[in-house]
């Protein structure tokens, strides 16, 4: 079996250095962790006592999510330990998620008490239509500018996307640190560099903060790179396809996949944070208008975002932002892996992105050959 | 006095002939509520220019209009057609020699070889997929063990349009298998004995006698797959898009997800245009089969069934069978197993040092995902019992009696299966608030169960189909001779002898209700997880390991209800 990352790097001539990488006996962890001042904790800003006792009357709330339940369950057993009188349901969505809200209240049926969503595109619209409660936190005085993305849309994390490595295709001296050397490295990792699609939320997502942020130049990398990149639909085959040597490096995957990959998988993969591309995606979250339980879904976003539910977030694998939040994978984490705070991507949710979608789009697709 | 006893008989006889009539048209009525339903939601949101749940709407022509003049559509259908023919052609070949092969000859091993045939049928699509990209993936593990330790190589790419129809043949081709080896089996042995003893020889009077025989079965099967693999998502979703290669499936779901609010429309159009294109298919497999009554092979009288002496091709055969085997189900399920007994699964690195119980323990130690799969256990088996009764009683309905509105039945039952599965979850919702004004159905297990059932009930009827068009007709007759209604004769002659259908509907009903996905997607509630969808979220953001883990439990749990089955219900799935 020793002989198969010979085998993988043949197909890369360019590569032939380090090919034993993937050996077992390699067990160096490859996760990026940087200490980093977490800053101080504000003072707790709670909703008022009204509202906290109709919460309780009310006695559960309920949250779609486009998080994964094993995410969630953390964040569930902090909020139901800090208010046993409320129940925190769950139900995890994807892209759906709006569609079936609306669905439910055109026919009346129960529906959610709270929506929370990372697609920057489907909320803008949500907030159009009118499905998100106009409704100030709190807390809102004391967490910083882009955390409020929207009228009543709040971030409960700023996850970020990561570039992914094979390390036996690609040792971990040989792996680029940034976008433009991925670039770089291209023509002899052709058909070797894989992302995810424009289509996917997360893919969008990242793609427009990058942009944002590195402008024609930003464009001038992905058009490099996506003359010699394969394109998928969804992070599972992205992670699998790059385990088995299919592909050698990936970039913008989304940050979930961080969770996978320790233990046995870090022998053959692990993951960076590229300097000029680790673009963070807010993950919005607000109270819906036809909410049933109003009081007790403030309850859940007051603690949410407070340093007390960031930290329970953590637990489930989230990016807190929160000054005081002690956490492995927080945002100062990043911005100390990254080279600091100018170097920092942070998406927001402006309204342009609905009218520049359509050329973005095009022109990623021409750029990827799709 | 007689003429006294003739009137009061008459009315009777109306009487009963009235009440038959009667309960049809109650059948035929709940059918069209529950079938159409969904279908009438989906029509309103295609001639509708903004979603359903928008008010400032107005009735339109612009998403057909929109539809029928993309290229893109065009390309998407012509992809699919193709995809579809090659699924289908090679899945009939292949199923329809097993049955034959498997069930009429004396070739050795075939019990065994019976069983490891319809293994793939028992696992959802998804881990399928998973063990296929684990192995014969062009960086698979089997496939790259073959080229640094062989001269020989996997020659298709996993990845391409006839990889795709390959992995569709692992599991259609069992399924064809299934629908037919109930009409193999009930071929009497006199009529090949009537061949051979005009001269021919015994594969001879296998091609003239048997093959033909199975018509209705080949060309219902070849109906049913060629309409499921038009329809199948998942399959392009992870191995097609890699090389943009766009199906209808995908092109629906692309425009369903990333579109603007606005093109539900279109979508809802694409599937109106699908449903008519099964409602045309139906009436050419009706065309080609013509008269059932001349594939009646269960008559009156029975006699024994003789295997066929193959002679000195049965080793050859027999290697031949358990080489495609190999390839097609062992290997791909070895892929399933090893990714779910590792932390990961590549030929990277050794399997062997990287073996672990954490995927089943997460799978246990997820409440959700507990639920889930209780959840899914008691959708499929409560589910599917009732289902297959129902779908035995609107068969005999569509294909046994005088009902007028018979022809309308055959259709309804195959729509459903029709709609991509997003557009069918977005009508239930739509048509469970006329069905359940109050709610209360919708929400629960029960409202999933008849989702899923709906949408499953294309595969039950093609299981009944051909059973029902090799019984001859006369033996009803002869019930209703002696005095039985059309019911009682149904129930005691047409129906009793359809039970290995009804066994082969149960096990195919199971499968699928255990595995639907997508129609949950506006059903599901957090009290009601459901295991296909949550597979479905695992697959697209993890590597195979939990999904993997999933598969291997469900199989084990499939295979004990078949076991079960057959311990008490003398049910027997293979031969």
């Amino acid at each position: 079996m020793r002989r198969f990352p010979l085998l993988a790097v043949s197909m890369t001539a360019a590569l032939t250095l380090g090919a034993c990488g993937g050996s077992s006996d390699d067990t160096a962890t490859s996760t990026p962790t940087a200490t980093a001042d977490v800053g101080q904790a504000s003072a707790v800003t709670s909703v008022d006592d009204k509202t906290l006792e109709a919460a309780e009357q009310e006695g559960s709330v309920l949250l779609y999510s486009n998080a994964e339940d094993q995410q969630l369950r953390p964040v569930k057993a902090a909020f139901e330990k800090a208010f046993p009188a409320i129940t925190l349901r769950t139900l995890s969505l994807d892209d759906e998620m709006f569609d079936r809200y609306e669905t439910e209240v055109a026919t009346g049926a129960d529906t959610a008490d709270l929506l929370m969503s990372s697609n920057a595109v489907e909320w803008l619209q949500a907030v159009d239509d009118g499905v998100v409660a106009d409704y100030e936190d709190p807390n809102t005085p004391n967490l910083p500018d882009y955390a409020v993305l929207a009228p009543g849309v709040y971030a409960m994390s700023e996850d970020p996307v990561v570039a992914v490595f094979s390390k036996a295709l690609l040792p971990e001296d040989q792996q680029p640190t940034s976008m433009a050397e991925l670039a770089e490295m291209a023509p002899q990792l052709d058909g070797k560099i894989a992302t995810l699609d424009i289509g996917n939320a997360v893919g969008f997502g990242a793609t427009t903060a990058y942009l944002d942020d590195q402008g024609e130049e930003g464009w001038k990398t992905l058009e490099t790179l996506g003359a010699h990149a394969k394109v998928e639909s969804n992070a599972g085959p992205l992670v699998t396809k790059l385990a088995q040597g299919q592909y050698a490096a990936e970039f913008f995957v989304s940050g979930a996949v961080r969770a996978f990959i320790v233990g046995d998988v870090a022998k053959v993969v692990d993951y960076a944070y590229l300097t000029d591309g680790t673009p963070l995606l807010p993950r919005g979250i607000g109270i819906t208008a036809e909410a049933a339980h109003p009081n007790a879904a403030k309850v859940f976003l007051n603690w949410l975002l407070s340093v007390e539910g960031q930290t329970a977030a953590c637990a489930g694998g989230f990016t807190p932002y929160r000054d005081g939040v002690t956490c492995d994978f927080g945002l100062p984490q990043v911005e100390a892996a990254v080279g600091g705070e100018e170097n920092l991507q942070i998406g927001t949710f402006d309204p342009a992105i609905l009218e520049q979608r359509d050329e973005i789009v095009d022109r990623w697709d021409e750029a990827f050959g799709r | 006095m007689t003429a006294s006893v003739v009137e009061g008989r008459a009315p009777r006889l109306r009487g009963a002939r009235l009440s038959t009539n009667a309960s049809h048209y109650l059948i035929w009525a709940l059918a069209l509520l529950v079938l159409v339903g969904p279908v009438l939601a989906v029509l309103a949101a295609s001639l509708w220019s903004t979603p359903l749940y928008r008010s400032d709407g107005h009735l339109t022509l612009e998403n057909f209009r929109a539809l029928l003049t993309d290229g893109a559509w065009w390309t998407a259908v012509g992809n699919s057609l193709l995809f579809a023919a090659m699924s289908t052609i090679s899945s009939v070949v292949l199923g329809v020699t097993a049955s034959v092969l498997l069930t009429r000859t004396n070739l050795p091993f075939r019990r065994a070889l019976t069983a490891i045939f319809i293994l793939p049928v028992l696992l959802p699509g998804l881990v399928l997929i998973v063990g296929w990209m684990a192995t014969w993936a062009p960086s698979g593990y089997v496939s790259s063990w073959l080229e640094l330790n062989t001269v020989v190589s996997f020659p298709i790419d996993l990845f391409s349009l006839s990889g795709m129809a390959l992995v569709a043949t692992s599991v259609a081709a069992p399924t064809v298998f299934l629908l037919c080896r109930t009409t193999v089996l009930s071929i009497d042995s006199s009529l090949e004995d009537a061949a051979r003893s005009s001269g021919a020889g015994p594969v001879r009077a296998l091609l003239s006698v048997t093959v033909p025989l199975l018509r209705p079965a080949i060309t219902n099967s070849a109906l049913l797959v060629f309409a499921v693999t038009f329809e199948v998502l998942g399959l392009p979703l992870i191995l097609g898009f890699s090389n943009d290669i766009t199906l209808v499936s995908t092109y629906l779901y692309d425009h369903w997800i990333n579109g603007e609010a606005s093109e539900q429309g279109v979508v809802s159009a694409g599937a109106i245009f699908l449903l008519a294109c099964v409602s045309g298919l139906l009436v050419v497999r009706n065309r080609l089969v013509g008269d059932t009554g001349r594939y009646a092979t269960v008559m009156g009288k029975s006699s024994a069934k003789r295997p066929v002496d193959l002679g000195p091709w049965r080793w050859p055969l027999a290697a031949l069978t358990a080489f495609v085997l190999a390839v097609l189900v062992l290997v791909p399920i070895l892929g399933v197993v090893m990714s779910s007994v590792t932390s990961i699964f590549t030929p990277l690195i050794s399997p062997w040092d990287v073996l672990t119980t954490d995927n089943f323990r997460s799978v246990f130690d997820n409440p959700v995902w507990v639920d889930s799969l209780v959840n899914s256990l008691l959708i499929a088996t409560i589910g599917g019992l009732l289902t297959t009764v129902v779908i035995a009683m609107l068969s005999v309905v569509a294909h046994r009696s005088d009902f007028r509105h018979r022809g309308s039945l055959q259709q309804v039952m195959l729509w459903p299966r029709m709609m991509p599965g997003l557009v069918c979850g977005m009508a239930f919702f739509w048509a469970f608030v006329l069905l359940d004004p109050t709610g209360t159905v919708r929400s629960s297990l029960w409202g999933l169960g008849l989702a899923f059932a709906v949408r499953s009930l294309a595969v039950g009827y093609s299981a009944f189909y051909p059973a029902l068009a090799s019984i001859g007709r006369d033996l009803d007759l002869a019930a209703r001779t002696s005095g039985a209604g059309w019911w009682r004769s149904m129930i005691s002659i047409s129906l009793r002898l359809s039970a290995p259908a009804m066994g082969t509907c149960f096990i195919l009903l199971f499968v699928a209700m255990l595995n639907d996905a997508d129609p949950a997607v506006f059903l599901v509630t957090d009290k009601t997880p459901v295991m296909g969808l949550t597979m479905l979220q695992l697959a697209a953001t993890s590597t195979g390991g939990a999904v993997a883990a999933f598969g291997v439990i469900q199989m084990l749990i499939t295979l004990a209800v078949l076991a079960v089955g057959r311990l008490f219900l003398g049910a027997r799935v293979h031969a």
